[in-house]
């Protein structure tokens, strides 16, 4: 009896993880399948949702036509946006360039700032160390303003460095990273010490080859999200075209709906990669990251 | 490293491949972005906004109207048998438009009906006269009637029409022809005969005489007498043979002991030599006889040979003599074959000519005829005028003589005069109408070219109405267009205007000659009408171009880049936008006024500025706001 109750409650258990994995994953199928649809066949289905957008259009369906299976297997959207559109290719890299100096300089940065939080302890550092929370707890939203403010005292405003600078020196991956960082034990840096490692070479031959998986976890989600920044890019860079593809996505509009789908899909490609690629770490990382002791 | 690792390290190897791969992809795509796109963008031509002076053009298209277009009228019926041109054709005064069949106008029939008619009851009215009452005046009166009568019967009688004098008249002229014709070739007949004649005569100049018996005699004997002097030879021949052969004997032994050698022929002639004949006995003597003989013999048989020969010869002439002879009979004979059928024909040809004549006789006979009836008809016609002049004294005499003042008679005299007024009017009609007769044709009257055939072969002509319009040469062309009021302020009388029309090549000039309101939009419109000449004629369209007077302005565009639609004029303008991958030409409207406009330029005010770019030619069609690609020099 018991072990029916038991059989039961996973299977239902089972059944809303399936539901919720549904959810989920739908709109990314809705996505990937969609982009095999033509434009024609994108506005019928979705036209309806884009004609706020422009009154001069009007749309064949008055209602969202949600669809999987594409009436007619295309490759336009791609032909379309790979081939015939250089500025989403432009924006493509627009994201990458953005992106990349972001990743490998806040980790280093987070890298260093870690050690120096996980090996000199003091009642300043551990203040610094609240700040950073809670500057990592603030809604990006808040800080907005008063960066903005500063870029444009510094002139950088409407340039790429209005992104780049602030996302170097993001508290996340320094939180995380820290958090990393203690869970080394004391007596191994004491005992590296003692046979003469200086600083640097407890921090390169010790500190980070512990640390790498939590590294890679912080290059994935640091990755993730600046790949997907909307705002930054909205208020500081008023030239469209230093504007990443994140920023096209979020307002694509009624003329290039039939676009959409197949932006998205090529969009989300170097973040798939890149999770498959370091998934292990990822988990690997937050897992010890989370359950470290500070 | 477990197995777990391992496949972990592949699933990285194959992700970090399939990054680098993405990657690379992106990249190339990127690089080849903008030519890719920039091949399926539409191509434009594209020129500067430029300043300086529009000789702006008003146009319009005009039909053109002749000015003077004369209609053909007849002012008789008749029928139509041929229409001798057609639309077109360019006519000089006298040429025959119309053939007509022949006849009188109905309408003078009609005419002549009604006068007979008007007579009957002039006549009828004086017979009815309340002035005859006794029975004297009644015989004097019905005796007048019946001479009135015959005298009109007999004029009838004579009465022949213009046209049939005309038909005699050409039937004449044919039977002329006819007879003319018919005369020369009874003379050509003649002609040959008598070339004829002389040949014969030519051939019969040669000698009938075909006898060889002379020269053939003259052979036979030359032939004997050879083969005579032939049979001497022989017996001559015979002799030297005997002569020689004794010869021979004798010499054969001579002096053998002392020439051994000797020949036959060695020892003969030295035998002879050394015995004269004279001397010796007869051997030698004889041979040299013989010898002698036999060359005599030889010399009379080459004669006779000769003589023969001459004889055959002479015969041999003769015999060809005679066969030239034989030839010229037969050509001889077949000019004479030639010349029986010469004389048939002669015949033959004097009966037509006989016929011919006989009909032109006919002819000149009716022709005189119908003239001493038109002649007697002027006669008769005026003994029939007598003859009512007559009766009518007779009725007015009866009248003045029997004094009458009643209502009844005072009406009668104006019937009288009425039916007297009416004949007289319709006389006059009719003399009117022959004096003005048709004829058999109807010719042009003025010289120019023919717009319009209004009636087909077949149909009857009516009084007054047009048959045909001939516009006149010389006499110029107009066409109008119209104009608005501002434009027509614009230019002046005498202005020069361009002039195109579907013909290519035609050679049109136009002048302005005047400019009126246009009575299709009064007050707001002008007509300008242009006098036309050259290879035009009425109904043709022609485009007219007249220059306006110059003027300066600041924004001129090509006319290629003027364009419309429902809002008015615009032009595209290219808007070059910066980017990392290079520059965009976004084409953008720009709403424009058209101020002037020539062939090629046209001056606009609105949003342009000098150094703007206006598109003026396109690969495909345009919408404001697409992306261009701007053409290669």
């Amino acid at each position: 009896m018991r072990k029916a109750i038991y059989m039961i409650g996973r299977g239902l258990v089972f059944l809303t993880a399936l539901f919720f994995a549904l959810v989920f994953v739908m709109p990314t199928l809705l996505t990937i399948t969609n982009s095999f649809m033509s434009g024609t066949e994108i506005a019928a289905n979705y036209g309806v949702v884009f004609s706020s957008l422009s009154s001069a259009t009007t749309y064949i369906s008055d209602q969202v036509n949600l669809k999987f299976i594409p009436d007619q297997v295309s490759f336009s959207q791609y032909a379309t946006a790979l081939l015939k559109s250089p500025d989403y290719l432009l924006k493509f890299w627009n994201s990458v360039i953005l992106v990349l100096p972001i990743v490998v300089f806040q980790v280093a940065v987070a890298a260093f700032a870690a050690y120096s939080f996980t090996c000199y302890r003091g009642k300043l550092k551990e203040v610094l160390f609240f700040f950073y929370i809670i500057l990592m707890l603030m809604p990006y939203q808040v800080t907005l303003v008063p960066n903005y403010l500063v870029a444009e005292w510094t002139h950088l405003l409407n340039t790429r460095w209005s992104i780049i600078l602030p996302g170097i020196f993001a508290p996340f991956s320094v939180f995380l990273l820290t958090k990393f960082m203690r869970r080394i034990p004391v007596s191994l840096i004491e005992a590296a010490k003692l046979d003469g490692a200086g600083e640097w070479k407890i921090f390169s031959r010790i500190c980070i080859p512990m640390c790498h998986s939590a590294l890679y976890s912080i290059v994935i989600l640091v990755f993730i999200d600046y790949w997907n920044m909307v705002e930054q890019p909205i208020v500081l860079l008023s030239d469209a075209e230093k504007q990443p593809l994140s920023v096209f996505l979020s307002q694509i509009n009624s003329g290039e709906v039939g676009l959409a789908f197949a932006v998205a899909t090529i969009y989300m490609v170097p973040t798939l990669l890149l999770f498959l690629h370091g998934e292990d770490y990822l988990v690997e990382g937050i897992t010890y990251s989370g359950s470290v002791k500070g | 490293m477990d197995t777990k690792e391992v496949q972990r390290g592949k699933r990285r190897g194959w992700i970090k491949n399939a990054a680098i791969i993405f990657l690379a992809i992106m990249l190339v795509l990127t690089f080849f972005s903008n030519t890719i796109m920039n091949r399926s963008l539409p191509e434009v031509a594209t020129q500067y906004v430029s300043s300086g002076t529009i000789s702006a053009k008003i146009r319009g298209t005009g039909t053109v109207t002749a000015n003077s277009a004369y209609d053909v009228k007849v002012k008789e019926n008749r029928v139509i048998k041929t229409v001798a041109v057609k639309k077109g054709d360019t006519v000089e005064v006298g040429d025959v438009l119309f053939l007509l069949e022949e006849g009188e106008s109905t309408s003078t029939q009609e005419l002549r009906d009604q006068l007979e008619e008007a007579q009957y009851n002039y006549r009828l009215l004086l017979l009815n006269s309340p002035y005859i009452n006794s029975t004297a005046d009644n015989l004097a009166v019905e005796r007048l009637q019946e001479a009135l009568d015959k005298a009109i019967e007999e004029r009838d009688l004579s009465y022949v029409t213009d046209s049939q004098i005309a038909s005699a008249e050409s039937d004449v002229v044919d039977k002329e022809i006819a007879a003319q014709i018919a005369a020369d070739k009874v003379t050509d007949i003649d002609d040959a005969i008598a070339d004829l004649n002389e040949q014969i005569s030519g051939l019969g100049g040669s000698s009938g005489d075909y006898d060889l018996s002379t020269e053939q005699k003259a052979v036979d004997a030359a032939a004997r007498e050879l083969d005579a002097k032939k049979t001497d030879l022989q017996s001559a021949n015979l002799i030297y043979g005997q002569t020689y052969q004794k010869l021979s004997e004798v010499a054969a032994t001579w002096e053998i002991d002392r020439y051994p050698n000797y020949t036959l022929e060695a020892r003969m002639a030295g035998y002879a030599r050394m015995y004269p004949a004279v001397e010796i006995d007869g051997v030698v003597y004889d041979f040299a006889t013989a010898y002698e003989t036999i060359t005599e013999a030889q010399s009379a048989v080459e004669t006779a040979q000769i003589a023969y020969q001459s004889a055959v010869e002479a015969l041999q002439k003769r015999q060809q003599e005679l066969g030239s002879s034989m030839m010229e009979s037969a050509q001889l004979a077949n000019l004479k074959a030639q010349l029986e059928n010469l004389n048939d024909q002669k015949k033959t040809a004097e009966k037509e000519k006989t016929a011919a004549d006989s009909a032109l006789e006919d002819a000149n006979k009716l022709l005189e005829t119908l003239n001493t009836k038109k002649q007697n008809y002027k006669d008769l016609d005026a003994a029939v005028q007598s003859a009512e002049d007559a009766l009518e004294d007779k009725l007015l005499s009866l009248q003045d003589s029997q004094h009458s003042s009643t209502v009844e008679k005072s009406k009668y005299n104006l019937d009288v005069e009425k039916a007297k007024k009416t004949i007289e009017e319709l006389q006059a009609k009719i003399d009117g109408s022959s004096e003005e007769g048709l004829g058999d044709t109807i010719t042009s009257p003025v010289a120019g070219t023919v717009t319009a055939i209004n009636i087909s072969a077949g149909s009857t002509t009516e009084y007054d109405v047009s048959l045909m319009t001939i516009e006149e040469k010389d006499r110029g062309y107009m066409a109008s267009i119209s104009v608005t009021n501002e434009q027509a302020q614009k230019v002046k009388v005498g202005d020069s205007a361009e002039v195109t029309s579907n013909y290519w090549g035609a050679n049109i000039t136009a002048k302005l000659a005047t400019i009126t309101n246009d009575p299709s939009n009064p007050g707001q419109g002008k007509l300008l009408n242009f006098v036309v000449e050259g290879e035009v004629s009425a109904g043709d369209q022609v485009n007219l171009a007249i220059g306006q007077k110059s003027a300066n302005y600041e924004l001129i565009v090509p006319n290629s880049a003027l364009r419309s639609d429902a809002n008015g004029y615009f032009v595209l303008t290219v808007q070059t936008k910066s980017s990392p991958l290079g520059n965009r030409y976004v084409a953008t409207r720009v709403d424009v006024q058209v101020l002037a406009s020539d062939d090629t330029n046209t001056a606009v005010s609105g949003g342009l500025v000098s150094y703007d770019y206006v598109i003026t030619t396109s690969s495909a069609p345009l919408t404001p706001g697409q992306l261009v690609r701007l053409v290669e020099n």
